[in-house]
């Protein structure tokens, strides 16, 4: 196991130094290239349009998941509103369920002499 | 060797905790200095870690069995006894050493408050009770520092009593955890019943078929084996309630986020844990040589597999779609927890018991540490804007930048990238996993959630850190230093945890391993002081 | 002297063979192939005049990316991103020192050190990620639209693909950990992946994992039909639109690295690697160069042949199709030990 570790640190050395000498060839190239900082090229490309950056900004619920939200919502749906209902019987109900399960396993496994 | 004093040292950190936390109500009747009170809680939270640190160190380095304390010199099984092992003493510095930098982390947090006092009277007692339960050698003490625990973390829940959501939190909270502690309560009786004694290494002996002093065999010859598999299953549904494993997990996402943040990390960090070292305690050590009760074992471990399963997916899949800071990271902990469930029922297949225990043992310390991290680095940012809201929160970042970036790291942390320390402790679950053939297929799960949970952790970061700010945010400054130190000593805990993994894992983990799996041991520490019962010292 | 060697032969690896210098190469190499292969198919000729048959165009593109201004825009992430991308650069370097293309340096130098132990897998699966989520950091952190509703969709593209290709990868690995003791190590199933072929059950499996690999790599790439980040007619250029320069000279290196290294892997865990000419090294790199080749060439007329689905389409498609398919031909590969013996 513990060589294991020892080769995730091998290889996470092997990645840092590579991404040092790629950072060092693109700041070597940067230093190269011309720079003129100037007017239109430093805000929001808009497709012409002025924009804000406070405007730029999408809600929290929108952003990531959205998509995912949409597409498993029957799924989300059965999860938090039959799931989670809050009542505590229905509690009751999921634990003598897998008590159930636990007396079936024994049962099956071994028996109760 | 110094033996006359050290076993003193075990009892220690309960009883003094608790001294010190019902002194500091009379203390504050008599000064009303903020700056004693906050002063005396820092000093004994250090005093406590000062002392389990020797515990630790003394138990790892100078001894090589358990450690016994005789309560008023009553030996086993007539008295109540404290037995340590190296596993009890590392958790002991985890937690101690955790609820020292929330106490300093709490001193500027809490500075609007008022009836500070109580805070850190429920804070000395909430950890004098965590200390007691994982140093106690009887499970009936184990109750009684159970409810010393959930007592105070009902009333710290509820610390913020003029709102509402957080004396609904803890009224949910309360009910269910009592309702946990009264089945512990009926285990109790079950086990009492069967075997005749409350005593841990009394059980072990007894379940094994050895003898024991004064309580001689097991108590009812014919029913025992029923009565234990009542115990264990009524033992593990209630632990099960307290660490948040799925089903039993609906509390946690409105208790933590409802709480302080400082008690919400030592909530997610801390007090899962300690009943899952229970549980661990109990299927690992006590009930290891019981061949008759095999099959109850292998049952349990079943269960727990899919419990453990079912956390980590509800965990995950709630997870990302949260948009409250705080309840995002407390669906962290239910799918954390259910790695670690999933890593105990491991036991059932022998060749990967070892790798499961130490898998757990090694998560909960890593979880334990970056959890903290990030609900202390949340709760600076709610401290800085008074909203938990993402929407609210977004660009705060930019304006503290040292709390975000020891956030992206506790949040890189907990995602499992290497090589920070979560990352270790789940190849070694997963490797654990393959290992043990059949139950290869449920690393699916572990991946899947870990990608889910990277997801979600990057979504706050987003939030945090790369949005544009939403609200005037001129006012917002980076947070004071005494919350800074915390979160930096967690940060470069999870770094060094990381990286110095391979020497970790093998001397601190696996002596730990080796000393749960170790009853005979447990057993034998315990019967030589029993043996005094019968003459002769 | 000989602890060094170790330290010493790792910086080479990274560095030289097969680390960096050379996958420079093979990238701007298989940048021509795709490029050649992609414009036939659409009826053009391809890079024609810069260098033998347009050989050098790659090249060129990538010089001509590096020395132009890199634009920084005001409250856009400037050295952060390239960090990001610097760092998933690494990370897919990392994961070649795993595979056997040292094996050569130990027929020239004699000694080659290979990432290699038991269960390595895991690490294999976990560097993969990183390249994904640099991308998507790169879109988010731009305060555009365009490229904030672009990494968005990676990210919902990542839940799906993700586990597709992990349960993909893990199949064969698991066959011949359990069949021909190969210890869930990447490097030891590379070298034992041509047994696979050998048996009919086995054959079959990994022969549906294949196929649900090379979906998940290329939606890995974001090639079409899954260049929905990328969506032109949508969303400019989605998380690259902002960047310009070396910047996204980086973003493209990237790409190209995330191509070669994913084909490599899949050339080596399903197809068997050099399989079966591996003692003369001319012919094992020939064959391997074949077969890598082939890959490439799949991916690209898929890329050629299909239009792009909506996110939440290939969301569907992954989640209800795909994933039950790869899960199932685990589950069988779990089983093997049992049932192979069967037929």
């Amino acid at each position: 196991m513990s060589e294991l570790l020892i080769e995730v640190l091998k290889a996470a050395s092997s990645m840092f130094l590579s991404a040092l000498v790629i950072l060092g060839l693109y700041l070597y190239a940067r230093s190269k290239a011309p720079k003129n900082p100037a007017g239109e090229k430093l805000k929001v490309y808009a497709c012409g349009e002025s924009y804000p950056l406070q405007k730029a900004s999408i809600a929290d619920a929108n952003l990531f998941v959205a998509i995912w939200k949409d597409v498993f919502k029957p799924y989300y749906r059965r999860i938090r509103e039959k799931g989670h209902t809050g009542v505590l019987s229905d509690w009751l109900m999921w634990m003598i369920l897998f008590l159930t399960m636990f007396f079936v396993l024994l049962l099956l496994m071994g028996g109760i002499p | 060797m110094s033996m006359p004093l050290w076993p003193h040292t075990v009892a220690l950190p309960p009883l003094l905790g608790v001294a010190l936390a019902f002194a500091l109500p009379l203390i504050s009747l008599a000064i009303k200095d903020r700056r004693v009170w906050e002063g005396y809680a820092v000093a004994s939270t250090a005093l406590l870690f000062a002392i389990c640190s020797y515990v630790a160190y003394a138990q790892y380095v100078l001894l090589d069995r358990p450690t016994i304390y005789t309560f008023g010199g009553w030996p086993p099984p007539v008295g109540i006894v404290y037995e340590v092992d190296k596993l009890n003493a590392l958790l002991g510095v985890l937690v101690s050493g955790v609820v020292l930098l929330a106490t300093l982390y709490s001193v500027r947090y809490m500075e609007r408050e008022d009836g500070v006092e109580w805070y850190y009277t429920l804070l000395l007692g909430f950890e004098a009770g965590m200390l007691g339960c994982l140093y106690t050698g009887d499970f009936f003490n184990l109750f009684v520092m159970l409810e010393v625990m959930s007592v105070s973390a009902y009333g710290l829940v509820a610390f913020r009593r003029d709102t509402h959501e957080a004396i609904e939190a803890a009224v949910k909270y309360a009910i269910v955890g009592s309702l946990a502690t009264t089945l512990y309560f009926i285990a109790i009786a079950f086990g009492y019943g069967s075997f005749g004694t409350l005593n841990m290494a009394d059980l072990a002996a007894k379940v094994s078929g050895l003898t024991f002093p004064v309580t001689g065999f097991v108590y009812s010859p014919r029913g025992w084996m029923l009565g234990a598999g009542a115990f264990l299953a009524f033992m593990f549904w209630a632990f099960a309630v307290k660490a948040a494993i799925a089903p039993n997990h609906f509390w946690l996402p409105d208790a933590h986020p409802a709480a302080p943040s400082p008690i919400s990390a030592l909530l997610s960090g801390l007090m899962v844990k300690v009943s899952i070292y229970v549980i661990l305690r109990f299927l690992f050590t006590l009930f290891r040589g019981a061949v008759d009760l095999a099959f109850i074992l292998n049952a349990l471990y079943l269960v727990a597999i899919a419990m453990g399963v079912l956390s980590a997916l509800i965990g995950a899949f709630l997870l990302i779609v949260q948009s409250d800071i705080k309840r995002l990271v407390a669906y962290g902990t239910v799918l954390n927890i259910g790695y670690i469930t999933m890593a105990i029922g491991l036991g059932i297949s022998p060749s990967s018991m070892q790798s499961g225990l130490t898998a757990a043992i090694y998560h909960i310390i890593n979880h334990g540490v970056a959890k903290a991290l990030l609900f202390l680095c949340a709760g600076s940012f709610i401290h800085a804007v008074g909203a938990r809201q993402l929407d609210e929160l977004a660009g705060v970042g930019r304006r503290m930048p040292w709390t975000a970036a020891f956030f992206t790291i506790g949040a890189l942390a907990l995602s499992g990238v290497p090589p920070l320390n979560c990352f270790m402790s789940k190849l070694i679950l997963m490797q654990a996993l393959l290992e043990a053939g059949w139950l290869a297929p449920l690393i699916v799960v572990v991946i899947l959630t870990s990608a889910l949970s990277l997801i979600g952790y990057l979504k706050v970061v987003y939030n945090v850190y790369m949005r544009p700010p939403a609200a005037e945010l001129s006012k917002v400054n980076e947070a004071p230093l005494s919350m800074l130190v915390p979160m930096f000593i967690l940060t470069v805990a999870c770094i060094v945890l990381g990286l110095s993994a391979p020497i970790f894992v093998d001397y601190v983990v696996k002596p730990a391993v080796l000393s749960a799996l170790d009853s005979k041991g447990y057993v034998q520490a315990a019967f030589e002081y029993a043996s005094l019962l019968y003459g002769g010292g | 002297m000989f602890p060094l060697i170790e330290p010493l032969l790792l910086v080479f690896e990274t560095l030289v063979y097969p680390g960096l210098a050379f996958s420079l190469i093979v990238i701007l190499l298989t940048q021509w192939y795709v490029r050649k292969l992609y414009a036939r198919m659409q009826n053009r000729v391809g890079p024609l005049h810069t260098g033998p048959s347009g050989l050098l165009q790659p090249l060129a593109d990538f010089l001509k990316l590096m020395f132009k201004e890199d634009v920084a825009m005001i409250g856009g992430g400037d050295k952060l991103v390239a960090v990001l991308l610097t760092i998933a650069v690494g990370s897919l370097i990392a994961l070649l020192l795993m595979t056997p293309l040292t094996l050569p340096l130990r027929a020239l130098l004699g000694l080659h050190l290979v990432i290699n132990a038991p269960f390595d897998i895991i690490l294999a699966l976990y560097l993969l990620v990183w390249p994904t989520v640099a991308i998507a950091l790169a879109g988010l952190l731009s305060p555009n639209p365009f490229s904030i509703v672009g990494g968005s969709r990676v990210f919902s593209l990542t839940i799906a693909y993700e586990v597709v290709l992990a349960l993909s990868v893990l199949t064969p690995v698991a066959l011949i950990s359990l069949l021909h003791g190969g210890s869930y190590s990447l490097y030891e199933a590379s070298m034992l992946s041509w047994k696979l072929w050998l048996h009919p059950y086995t054959a079959a499996l990994t022969s549906i994992a294949l196929f649900t690999a090379l979906l998940g790599l290329q939606c890995k790439l974001l090639e079409k039909p899954f260049d929905i980040p990328e969506a032109e007619t949508e969303i400019v250029a989605g998380p690259f639109t902002e960047y310009s320069g070396p910047k996204l000279a980086l973003i493209l290196l990237l790409h190209d690295l995330e191509l070669y290294v994913g084909s490599a892997i899949i050339t080596f865990l399903f197809l068997g690697g050099p399989a079966p000419f591996f003692r003369p090294l001319w012919a094992a790199a020939l064959t391997f160069l074949v077969k890598y080749l082939a890959v490439i060439s799949v991916l690209t007329m898929i890329k050629a042949a299909v239009a792009r689905f909506r996110v939440d389409q290939a969301l569907g498609l992954f989640w209800r199709y795909v994933l039950p398919v790869a899960l199932i031909a685990l589950v069988l590969s779990i089983a093997s030990p049992v049932v192979a013996p069967l037929i």
